[in-house]
C-alpha cells in the first residue's frame, strides 16, 4: 500500500535578478512516498539545493502547488510552514552546520529545547542516539575537535532527534573522504529502511545508487 | 531552556574576550557612576524625612516686602511669635528656637586645649519636634542655672572614652563675649543622623527667651521651628497668623510669614546665606544627568558592538532556526545574554560601589546616610531599573539578528537593506556618544574657565596676605588690641570694622529713594570701620580723599548713623562711596551732603566685590567709627610672614582676652569657600569627562576591531593589488571622521547653550568663546581618530598572505 508524503504540482521558483526574471525551477512535477530514499541528481546550478529548500520549505515556490501530508503548503502562512517543517522535516548539511559553541550533546539536545521537551525525556533521548551513533565518549567534544566524518554523524543525529518524517540531505557527503561518505551513506541506508524518507542531492553516482529512485535535474526541469 | 540560554551566554561572554571586556568595562563604570550619583541625590533628596513628626514640623519663614515688588526672604522671624503663636494659635502644639552653631570647649576651665564643636543651640521644646534617642542621662528634663549640654554618641566616645559624664561641668569658650559659660553635661543622645540641615554633634539647651511680640515692630530675631497639631492645614494657617499679626501691629506690616514643611528645607534655602548646610536640587539634576548619559554611552557600546558582533553569529542563528527554533526562542536568547552582562556589570558595581563610598562621602564633605544599598526597596528599584535598561539596550540587537531569513544567513547572504538599517542606526548612536562626550567636555573647560576668572579676577580690594577676625566684643580693648597688632612686624595695617569680606555687603542697610528711578526704592549697605578700612582692605581712591587719621571727624566715636527717625538729628558724617554708590547716587561732588544718608561723601573708590561674583554691585558706603565696642578686625600682612604674623596674635589675644577664642581665618580663604559648590560641580565634571571620553574611544575600538576582523580578507585582497598601509588605514578612518564632525556639529550649539545658561548664574562671567568649543571638539577628534587608526594600521600590517588564508 503506498502513502504519499508529499506531491509537487507544476511547482515553480522564479528570482528577479535586477530586471531579469530568472528561473530556478520550472514546473516540476513530483510525487513521494513514505519510505523512499530519493536522489537529486545533476550539475551546479540546476536546481537541486533550492528544490530541497523550498521542499524543506525554508525557501517557497513562486508558482505551483505543494502538498505536504495533504496540507497545501502552498496556501498556508508562514508560521503554520515553520510548524509544519519543524515536526516532519530534518536537515542535514554539506557544511555540517553545528553550532560551534554546543557541545556534541548540546547540538543534539537543541532541537528538543526548542519543542520544550521535558529535561528527562531529553536525556533519554539525547542517550539513545549518542548510543545508535557510537558518539557517547565524544558527546562532551566541541565541534572543532572533530572530524569531518564524525562531525556529519552528529549533524544526522540533531536531524533524527525530532523523529522526523523526512530527512534532506543536501551534498551530506561532499565535504568528506571516500571511507566516511560511504559509511554516512551506509547509515543512510540503515535509516530508510526503518522508515524514514530521504531526499538528497548529490553529484555522486555512486552516492546515488544508493536511493530508491533517482531524479536528474538540468535548468529546474527535470528530465 | 533557561538554564540552556544562561550557559550559552556565559561561553559566549568568555569566547568573545575583547568585546566582553570592552562591554563590562564600559557598563560596570556607567552602573557605578549611576549607582553612586543616585545614591548621592537619594540621600539629598532623604533630609529631614527621617524625623517621626516630619509633616508637622515647619520652619516660620518671614518675607520683608522691601518695596518695588521685591521682598526679603529670611529663615528667621520675631523671637516675640514664639509665645504667640502658642498661647493663640489650638493649632499649635509647640515652638522651638535652633540655631546651628560653632562651640569651642575646655574640658576644664584651666586647660589650653579647645574642642570645637558643632551644636544646635536652642531650648527644651525641641524635644517635642525631633525624636532623638536618650541614651542615658535625663536631658528632657531642664536643669535650670547652667546651659545644658548633650551629646552624641560619638562626641562622647570621642571626648570622654571611658567616663561617666552626666553631671560634668565643661566650659565654652566664646569667640564674641568674654567670659567662659558653664555647660552641664545632661545627657548622651544617640547620633544625629547626617541627613538634616540641622546636623550637628551636640544640643546646647537654654532656658529660652522669653521675649514679647511687639506692636511697633522691633524685637529680636531667631529661628522658630513650628510643631502643628497632627492635620493641621498649614497653608490656610499661615494665611490666619498673616491675618492675625496685621490686626495685632494695627493694620500696617512689612512682614510676612510662611512655614516650610521640614523636609523642604534642605533643598530650598538657597534665600538663606547664613546657614551651610543646604543642597542645590539644580546641581543634583545636574549631576543625576551627567551619571545618565555616562550609562547611555556605556549601553551604546553594548548596542554597537553586540551588533557588529552578530553579524558573525548569523551562521548560527540560521542553523538554529533550521532545526527548529522560532523568533521568539532566538529573541530570549539574545536578551539573556545582553542581561548577563548587565547582570555581572552589577555584581561587580555594587562591591566597588561599596569600597568607594569613603571617597564620595569625603567628596560630598559629610556622611552618607541615604545610599543605593541602604533599603532594599531601594535596592530592588535600582535592580528592576537595571533589567529595564538591560531589555531595552538588548532588544534592537536580538531583533536584528533574529529578523535575517535562515536560507540567507547560511549561505552568508544578507539583505542589503537590512545591514543599511544597521549600519545607520549604529552610525547614529557613534554620533550621538561623541556629542555627548563633547558637551560633557565643553562643560569641563567652561566650568573651569569661570572658576578661574573669578579666582583672578580683580575684586577691587586686595584679598591676598589679609586676616578677618571674626566679630566680637573687645571689652573696651578693642584700640589697645589694634595698636598692639599693628605694632608686629609685618602687620603693615589693621582696621576694626564691622564688616568682613564675603560676609553680606555691609553691616547696616538703609532705604532710600532711587534718584534713577522716582517712585522706587534703593538699599544702601553701610560699612562702618575705622580710619585704617580703606588702607587695609588695599581699596584703589579714584577721586577726593580716603580717612584722615587726624581729622577726628572723620572717625567719630559715637553710633555713625541715626537709624531710628524718632532720633534723627543733623548728621552729616564724612563717608567714601564706590565708584558704584557714586554712580548709582549720581554723586559727582564731594563734600556736598546727600541728606537721605545723613552723609557728606569725601572720597570715591574703586567698587569691591563684597559677595560672591554670583551677584552684581551692591550700594555701599563706608563710614568712620572708632573703638567700636563690638565688631570685626582685618589686618595686612606683609607677604611671606604669615605664620609669625599669626603666631603673633594667637599670643597677644591670650595675653588679652585669656577666656575667649579667637576665630580667625584668611580672606583668601573666605572667598574661595564662596565657591565650594562649583569647586565641586568642577571636579565632578572633569571625572565624568574623562569617563565619557573613555567609554566613547573603547567602544570605538571595539567597533573598527570588529570591522577590520570581519574586512580581514578585503584587506588582505586590497594588499595583494597593492594597495598601501596608508590607503587602507584612510579608508577606515574616513567614516569614523566624518561621524565624529557630524557629532562636532550637532554638539556645539547645545554645549554653547547648556553653559552660556549656566554662567548666566554670575553676574561675572566670561562668555563662551569659540576657541574654547573647537578645543573641545578637536580634542575628541583627536581620541577618535588615534583610536581608529591605530585599530586600523595594525590590521592593514599584516601580511596579506595570512589573511587570505584564514578563510
Amino acid at each position: 500500500m503506498k502513502n504519499t508524503l508529499l506531491s509537487l504540482n507544476e511547482a515553480t521558483r522564479t528570482v528577479n535578478s535586477g530586471s531579469n526574471k530568472v528561473t530556478l525551477l520550472d514546473n516540476i512535477n513530483l510525487n513521494v512516498e513514505v519510505g523512499e530514499f530519493i536522489s537529486l541528481m545533476g550539475p551546479s546550478g540546476s536546481g537541486k539545493s533550492t528544490l530541497l529548500n523550498c521542499i524543506g520549505m525554508l525557501d517557497h515556490f513562486t508558482d505551483g502547488g505543494y502538498t505536504f501530508l495533504g496540507e497545501p503548503v502552498h496556501s498556508m502562512k508562514e508560521k503554520n510552514r515553520s510548524k509544519l517543517y519543524k515536526e516532519y522535516i530534518g536537515f542535514v548539511f554539506q557544511a555540517y552546520h553545528l553550532i560551534d559553541e554546543l557541545t556534541v550533546y548540546e547540538n543534539i539536545e537543541t532541537p528538543l529545547l526548542y519543542k520544550s521537551v521535558k529535561s528527562s525525556e531529553r536525556k533519554a533521548m539525547v542517550a539513545d542516539m549518542l548510543d545508535r551513533f557510537n558518539i557517547v565518549g565524544k558527546k562532551d567534544l566541541f565541534p572543532i575537535q572533530l572530524s569531518g566524518g564524525q562531525q556529519q554523524l552528529v549533524g544526522i543525529a540533531r536531524a533524527l532527534i525530532g523523529k522526523p518524517k523526512l530527512i534532506l540531505a543536501d551534498e551530506p557527503t561532499g565535504n568528506l573522504n571516500s571511507k566516511q561518505s560511504e559509511e554516512i551513506m551506509e547509515l543512510f541506508a540503515q535509516l530508510n529502511k526503518e522508515g524514514v524518507t530521504i531526499i538528497q542531492a548529490t553529484h555522486s553516482e555512486s552516492n546515488a545508487a544508493y536511493g530508491s529512485r533517482i531524479i536528474n535535474l538540468l535548468d529546474g526541469k527535470i528530465v | 531552556m533557561i538554564k540552556n540560554n544562561i550557559k550559552l551566554a556565559w561561553r559566549s561572554i568568555r569566547k568573545n574576550r575583547l568585546f566582553s571586556m570592552i562591554s563590562l568595562t564600559g557598563l560596570t563604570l556607567g552602573l557605578l557612576a549611576c549607582i553612586s550619583v543616585v545614591s548621592v541625590v537619594l540621600d539629598d533628596f532623604s533630609y529631614d524625612s527621617q524625623w517621626s513628626r516630619k509633616d508637622d514640623i515647619h520652619r516660620l519663614l518671614t518675607n520683608v516686602d522691601m518695596g518695588n515688588d521685591v521682598s526679603n526672604k529670611m529663615s528667621a522671624s520675631w523671637a516675640g511669635l514664639r509665645p504667640a503663636l502658642m498661647d493663640n494659635f489650638p493649632e499649635v502644639e509647640a515652638v522651638t528656637n535652633i540655631y546651628t552653631v560653632d562651640r569651642h570647649i575646655k574640658k576644664n576651665i584651666e586647660d589650653t586645649d579647645v574642642i570645637d564643636l558643632k551644636a544646635l543651640e536652642t531650648d527644651s521644646l525641641i524635644w517635642d519636634l525631633f525624636d532623638f534617642k536618650v541614651i542615658s542621662g535625663n536631658p528632657k528634663q531642664f536643669i535650670h542655672g547652667k546651659s545644658n549640654l548633650v551629646l552624641t554618641k560619638t562626641l562622647k566616645d570621642k571626648l570622654f572614652p571611658d567616663e561617666d559624664v552626666i553631671g560634668k561641668i565643661v566650659f565654652s569658650i566664646p569667640s564674641f563675649g568674654s567670659e567662659p559659660t558653664p555647660f552641664l553635661i545632661t545627657g548622651i543622645i544617640e547620633n544625629i543622623p547626617s541627613n538634616t540641615h540641622l546636623r550637628a554633634e551636640a544640643l546646647i539647651i537654654e532656658k529660652g527667651r522669653l521675649e514679647a511680640l511687639y506692636k511697633e515692630q522691633y524685637g529680636s530675631f531667631t529661628r522658630n521651628y513650628v510643631l502643628f497639631k497632627t492635620g493641621t492645614d498649614v497653608n490656610k494657617f499661615s494665611e490666619k497668623l498673616n491675618t492675625w499679626y496685621t490686626d495685632f501691629v494695627g493694620g500696617e506690616t512689612k512682614y510676612s510669614y510662611e512655614f516650610q514643611p521640614i523636609s523642604d528645607t534642605y533643598l530650598n534655602s538657597e534665600f538663606d546665606n547664613e546657614i551651610d548646610i543646604k543642597g542645590n536640587r539644580s546641581t543634583d539634576y545636574i549631576l543625576l544627568g551627567v551619571a545618565i548619559l555616562v550609562l547611555f554611552i556605556a549601553c551604546v557600546n553594548f548596542v554597537n558592538l553586540s551588533v557588529a558582533r552578530s553579524l558573525t553569529r548569523i551562521k548560527e542563528v540560521g542553523v538554529r532556526k533550521v532545526i527548529g527554533a522560532d523568533r521568539k526562542q532566538i529573541i530570549t536568547q539574545f536578551l539573556v545574554e545582553s542581561l548577563m552582562y548587565f547582570v555581572i556589570a552589577s555584581l561587580i558595581a555594587l562591591p566597588t560601589f561599596y569600597l568607594i563610598i569613603p571617597f564620595i562621602e569625603q567628596f560630598i564633605g559629610h556622611a552618607l546616610q541615604v545610599s543605593l544599598l541602604s533599603s532594599l526597596e531601594y535596592l530592588s528599584l535600582g535592580f528592576v531599573a537595571v533589567f529595564i535598561v538591560a531589555v531595552i539596550t538588548g532588544t534592537y540587537p536580538a531583533f536584528l539578528i533574529s529578523g535575517f531569513k535562515p536560507m540567507n544567513s547560511l549561505k552568508g547572504l544578507i539583505n542589503k537593506n537590512e545591514i543599511y538599517g544597521q549600519q545607520f542606526i549604529q552610525k547614529g548612536l557613534v554620533v550621538v556618544q561623541f556629542s555627548i562626550a563633547i558637551i560633557v567636555l565643553v562643560s569641563v573647560f567652561i566650568v573651569k574657565s569661570q572658576l578661574d576668572f573669578i579666582n583672578n579676577k580683580d575684586l577691587g580690594y586686595d584679598e591676598e596676605n589679609l586676616l578677618a577676625i571674626n566679630p566680637t566684643s573687645w571689652d573696651g580693648k578693642g584700640e589697645s588690641f589694634h595698636k598692639e597688632i599693628t605694632n608686629i612686624p609685618g602687620v603693615t595695617s589693621a582696621s576694626l570694622a564691622n564688616w568682613r569680606p564675603t560676609f553680606g555687603s555691609g553691616g547696616m542697610l538703609k532705604s532710600i529713594d532711587n534718584p534713577n528711578n522716582l517712585g522706587s526704592k534703593m538699599q544702601v549697605w553701610f560699612i562702618a570701620g575705622d580710619v585704617h578700612l580703606p588702607k587695609t582692605l588695599g581699596v584703589k581712591l579714584i577721586s577726593g580723599r580716603l580717612f584722615d587719621e587726624k581729622l577726628i571727624t572723620d572717625a567719630p566715636q559715637s553710633k555713625p548713623i541715626a537709624f531710628n527717625n524718632e532720633e534723627k538729628k543733623v548728621n552729616t558724617q564724612p563717608s567714601i562711596l564706590t565708584e558704584f554708590t557714586a554712580n548709582a547716587l549720581q554723586v559727582t561732588k564731594m563734600n556736598t551732603t546727600i541728606p537721605e544718608l545723613e552723609t557728606n561723601p569725601i572720597g570715591i573708590v574703586k567698587s569691591f566685590h563684597t559677595q560672591s561674583l554670583r551677584y552684581d554691585f551692591k550700594p555701599v558706603v563706608i563710614v568712620g567709627e572708632s573703638n567700636p565696642d563690638y565688631s570685626s578686625m582685618l589686618i595686612r600682612v606683609k607677604e611671606g610672614t604669615s605664620s609669625e604674623v599669626t603666631a603673633k596674635i594667637n599670643k597677644i589675644w591670650k595675653q588679652m582676652f585669656p577666656n575667649k577664642y579667637l576665630a580667625m581665618n584668611w580672606v583668601d580663604d573666605l572667598v574661595e569657600k564662596q565657591y565650594l559648590e562649583e569647586d565641586r560641580l568642577q571636579s565632578f565634571f572633569s571625572f565624568f569627562s574623562m569617563l565619557s571620553l573613555l567609554l566613547s574611544a573603547i567602544g570605538v575600538f571595539g567597533l573598527v576591531a570588529q570591522s577590520t576582523e570581519q574586512r580581514i580578507k578585503e584587506i588582505g585582497v586590497r594588499k595583494v593589488l597593492g594597495a598601501s598601509v596608508k590607503s587602507i588605514v584612510v579608508l577606515f578612518s574616513k567614516d569614523y571622521v566624518k561621524l565624529v564632525a557630524i557629532a562636532i556639529v550637532i554638539a556645539l550649539p547645545i554645549a554653547w547653550f547648556a553653559t552660556s545658561k549656566w554662567l548666566q548664574d554670575f553676574a561675572y562671567r566670561i562668555s563662551v568663546e569659540w576657541v574654547v568649543l573647537l578645543l573641545a571638539a578637536s580634542i575628541v577628534l583627536v581620541i577618535a581618530l588615534t583610536t581608529v587608526v591605530v585599530q586600523s594600521i595594525r590590521a592593514a600590517i599584516r601580511n596579506p598572505i595570512k589573511s587570505l588564508r584564514t578563510e
